[in-house]
């Protein structure tokens, strides 16, 4: 009896391993990560880990990353589309549709719609995301969103809105679409920038801003001087379980800065799928979770048409903002 | 707190975290000592490695590549007028002159002693004061920080030496139109970029300073090559290897330390700042508190100029650690890597930190005193055999020296754009430095013209366009009058003289 | 203090070094242009060589030290130990690098 046990799992671990063997060998075992910023920054981290996870859990056998900086990550898109490289692909963001609706155009040589924009690369799936935060001083007179509210339409200027980037960043757009959502003009509500996160933090807590409009992960580290009014995210995230949804007070505004990968132009579509279904399929192991929990990244797996359809509708609304806004 | 002292000592003390000190400080020198290879790129890629340990061995070995790369980084400044990080581009300003005399050793030991001081007393601040020292972090607003950045840009007199102030300004108009380069740091609208994507992010500062220190020195070298009046004097090799000082320069530096030591920490508790301004600050304070005849000497090899920067540059990375620790905000790249590797460990900085998990708080300090204890050591016995690296026949050095600059830059962005505009800044460079223009007003002008920029637009769009926050704010209005002071003081002293 | 100084800098044009800058510029242009394209390792070894030749050196042994082994050993450092990616496709041509 148990000789037949053997023998059966002896031959189911041997089919096993053959059919481990067939598939690795049709599918795609290298990847090559271009990053269009800097060690340490979001981007990198993103590519990294994503690489790190596929690696550990079996799906790659190796994992490059190279930084491209320059032009704000226009740079690396240019690279991907000037020089379409085999096995490789490009980590973006959300500034990516930004960059399309607005400006940089003829850094192109290779065709394409002209402007460095989502449309001349391969969408492949966005991976993880990270939802907008209003948040203000712990001993700020603003307990929610609609406190805000009132203040600002009392007097539109005693509320300055804070962001760790420039005007038509996302940071700004984040909080334009806040008061927009709640019956302001957007256009009306001072917007002042700083050059990082953590420094329009320091503007926050030293009194000089009354609210914060930025992403929910450059603000973890100071939840304990903070409080987070509202989050733009569909429901609650498990990271920040105090911070209310905007939604659940009343305004229903939902935005996701996703981080996702793209494939050079002319990448086939077996490719694609693969790629896809790599980035999908790692989400479920255990490797994935060690990175994303300590990353504290929101999973949003979004791939291939619904990506690009994702990519079509985010590309609408921002640009109806931003015209309202006057930055395009 | 002294239970928390015994527990800090306790953990920092363990076999363990001693090695990993050693070779966080070790790695840290090495990578700053390369241009373009800070610390934040160093901690960046040692993040999966320091996974693997507990978080209070994790954060001692990124905070030793922190103040380890800063060490590293005067010894390039010293010995190549290559600053391998930011923070210790001002130490160049003396330390390359000194070392040019042949007293390469002196100083890589003036500057190895000032950062052993500055990060111990700096340390003993953080010791005694951290939780409330954080005020002074959030005390400071954009109108603070356009006054401060006013009260830096007074040290460019410290160049403007023997009626050559007009040079000295021009070289301040230069920096400024150079910082203007590229996306406007407020409103998104890229300027004099002339539509060159390679521009639109601006030029990096660590590429200014290769271009016009590093590359042109070099370039400069072999330009002037055949002039009988520059011939190479020849240097004594024990001389350039001697890492003896003398009691006249211990007592400068005695002086010296303890008040960049404070200049620097302050600075680098302020998260709009950081080691880099504060080491010009200190530089130009220091030239306001010493005597006449020792001030013509700024800039030529002064034993005070080499001492402050390197003093406040290592105080201030310990200063950073106040509002990274006590606030959760980073004021930096580098304290921003930290601080994402940090909540990786699942643990919240803030004032709680000292409850919840006071043994990484502790440890964390403690490890720094052991640090720069490790630094000395590691570095007193080398400095005689890195010294003579100057010994390298010219046409090794000058285009190893090269190699570092390029390579430095290309590390930074991979993009050979890049070259090209060092190359081209440091063509431009050599030639203004044949009619002897001074190269750190455009440095200082440079760093310091982008920050007074911003916070001045800041200030204006906080304030609803009126200028009242100039004098709204006592601090605001202290730093400004004493900005006033220090330039109404050496115009009337100039006129005093004649 | 704010007047110009009145002693004229003196550049004697005699002696400065045209040649020898202009080599190392053009060197280094040639550098920057063949960095991305024949790789790290080739374009750093042969630009440190050659602008040792062009400063007049001629100890051959000393300039293959200084560049080939000597580039090696830093790429090793930087791309194995730091894993910094350096773009050198004639080295992931040979199959030395990924």
């Amino acid at each position: 009896m148990s000789n037949i046990k053997k023998l059966f799992s002896v031959l189911f671990s041997a089919i096993l391993l053959f059919s481990a063997t067939t598939t690795s060998s049709l599918a795609i075992d290298k990847l090559h990560f271009v990053i269009g910023g800097g060690a340490g920054g979001g981007w990198d981290g993103t590519a990294r880990g994503t690489g790190e996870a596929l690696t550990k859990a079996g799906m790659l056998k190796s994992a490059s990353f190279e930084n491209m900086s320059g032009g704000g990550g226009g740079k690396a898109l240019a690279y991907m589309i000037n020089n379409k490289p085999a096995g490789t692909i490009l980590v973006q963001s959300t500034p990516l549709v930004l960059r399309s609706i607005t400006r940089h155009e003829g850094y192109v040589t290779g065709g394409g719609s002209g402007v460095l924009s989502y449309k001349d690369v391969v969408p492949i799936a966005g991976v993880i995301g990270d939802y907008g935060a209003i948040v203000v001083a712990k001993d700020s007179p603003f307990k929610n969103f609609k406190d805000i509210v009132d203040a600002y339409k009392k007097d539109p200027k005693s509320v300055k809105m804070a962001g760790g980037s420039v005007r038509g960043s996302m940071d700004h757009l984040i909080g334009a679409l806040a008061f927009q959502t709640a019956g302001a003009n957007p256009n009306d509500v001072i917007y002042v920038p700083y050059d990082a996160g953590g420094k329009a933090l320091a503007g926050l807590l030293s009194g000089e801003t009354q609210m914060l409009s930025t992403g929910l992960g450059e603000v973890m580290g100071a939840r304990d001087q903070v409080r987070i009014i509202g989050i733009t995210a569909p429901s609650r995230v498990s990271d920040a379980p105090d911070a209310p949804t905007l939604k659940e007070q009343g305004y229903d505004v939902q935005f996701v800065n996703w981080r996702g990968f793209f494939g050079p132009p002319g990448m086939s579509n077996a490719d694609k799928s693969k790629i896809a279904k790599m980035l999908g399929d790692v989400q479920k192991t255990p490797e994935w979770e060690a990175v994303r929990a300590r990353n504290a990244w929101v999973n949003i797996y979004n791939p291939d048409d619904k990506f690009v359809s994702f990519l079509e509708k985010q590309t609408k609304e921002m640009t109806d903002l931003m015209k309202k806004l006057g930055v395009i | 707190m002294i239970e928390g002292i015994l527990i800090g000592l306790n953990t920092a003390l363990s076999l363990q975290n001693i090695i990993i000190v050693m070779i966080g400080c070790f790695a840290g020198t090495i990578i700053g000592m390369l241009p373009g290879l800070g610390p934040m790129t160093a901690i960046a890629l040692m993040i999966p490695i320091t996974y693997g340990f507990d978080p209070a061995s994790g954060l001692i070995l990124m905070a030793g590549v922190y103040y380890g790369a800063v060490f590293g980084g005067s010894t390039s400044s010293i010995l190549l007028n290559a600053p391998g990080v930011p923070g210790t581009v001002a130490t160049a300003f003396d330390g390359y002159p000194m070392a040019q005399q042949g007293k390469a050793g002196k100083a890589l030991a003036i500057a190895a002693y000032s950062s052993f001081a500055g990060g111990t007393i700096s340390a003993i601040f953080l010791l005694i004061a951290a939780p409330s020292l954080s005020k002074i972090s959030l005390s400071f607003r954009s109108p603070d920080y356009f006054a401060l950045m006013m009260l830096g840009l007074t040290a460019v007199s410290a160049f403007s030496s023997k009626g050559q102030f007009l040079k000295a300004m021009m070289m301040v108009v230069l920096g400024l139109m150079l910082a203007s380069i590229g996306q406007d740091s407020l409103s998104d609208i890229s300027r004099f970029t002339f539509g060159n994507m390679n521009l639109s992010d601006g030029i990096s500062f660590v590429l200014i300073v290769m271009a016009t220190f590093a590359m042109s020195e070099a370039l400069t070298i072999i330009f002037r090559g055949k002039d009988p009046n520059r011939a190479a004097k020849q240097i004594s090799l024990t001389e350039l290897g001697s890492i003896k000082v003398n009691k006249e320069e211990t007592i400068k530096m005695a002086k010296t330390i303890p008040r960049s030591s404070i200049l620097g920490f302050l600075i680098g508790v302020l998260p709009g700042a950081g080691a880099t301004i504060a080491s010009f600050l200190a530089y130009g304070m220091e030239r306001n508190y010493v005597s006449d005849e020792e001030k013509e000497k700024f800039g030529k090899g002064s034993v005070h100029g080499l001492s402050a920067p390197e003093t406040a540059n290592n105080a201030a990375c310990s200063g950073s650690f106040v509002p990274l620790l006590t606030l959760g905000i980073p004021g930096s790249g580098t304290t921003a890597v930290m601080l994402g590797a940090l909540l990786g460990f699942g643990i919240q900085p803030g004032p709680r930190l000292y409850q919840t998990n006071p043994e990484i708080f502790w440890s964390v300090i403690m490890s720094m005193y052991i640090g720069m204890v490790v630094l000395l050591i590691l570095n007193l016995p080398l400095i005689p055999y890195i010294a003579r690296i100057l010994a390298v026949p010219r046409n090794f050095l000058i285009p190893l020296i090269l190699f570092f600059s390029i390579t430095g830059i290309y590390l930074m962005s991979f993009n050979n754009f890049d070259i090209y505009l060092m190359i081209g800044i440091a063509v431009v460079a050599t030639f203004l430095r044949l009619y002897e223009f001074p190269m750190p007003p455009l440095i200082l002008a440079f760093v310091l013209g982008k920050l007074i920029e911003e916070n001045l637009r800041r200030s204006l769009l906080i304030s609803d366009g009126s200028f009242s926050f100039l004098w709204d704010r006592p601090l605001t209005l202290i730093i400004l009058l004493i900005t006033i002071g220090i330039v109404g003081w050496q115009i009337y002293r100039s006129l005093i003289r004649k | 203090m704010i007047l110009p100084e009145k002693t004229k800098i003196e550049v004697n044009h005699k002696y400065l070094d045209y040649k020898s800058i202009i080599y190392l510029i053009l060197i280094s242009i040639i550098y920057g242009a063949v960095i991305l394209k024949i790789g790290y390792f080739l374009s750093t070894s042969l630009f440190l060589i050659a602008s040792y030749y062009f400063l007049g050196e001629r100890r051959w042994l000393w300039m293959f030290l200084l560049s080939f082994p000597f580039v090696a050993i830093f790429m090793f450092l930087l791309h194995g130990v730091l894993n910094i990616y350096l773009r050198d496709p004639l080295l992931k041509y040979l199959g030395i690098i990924g």
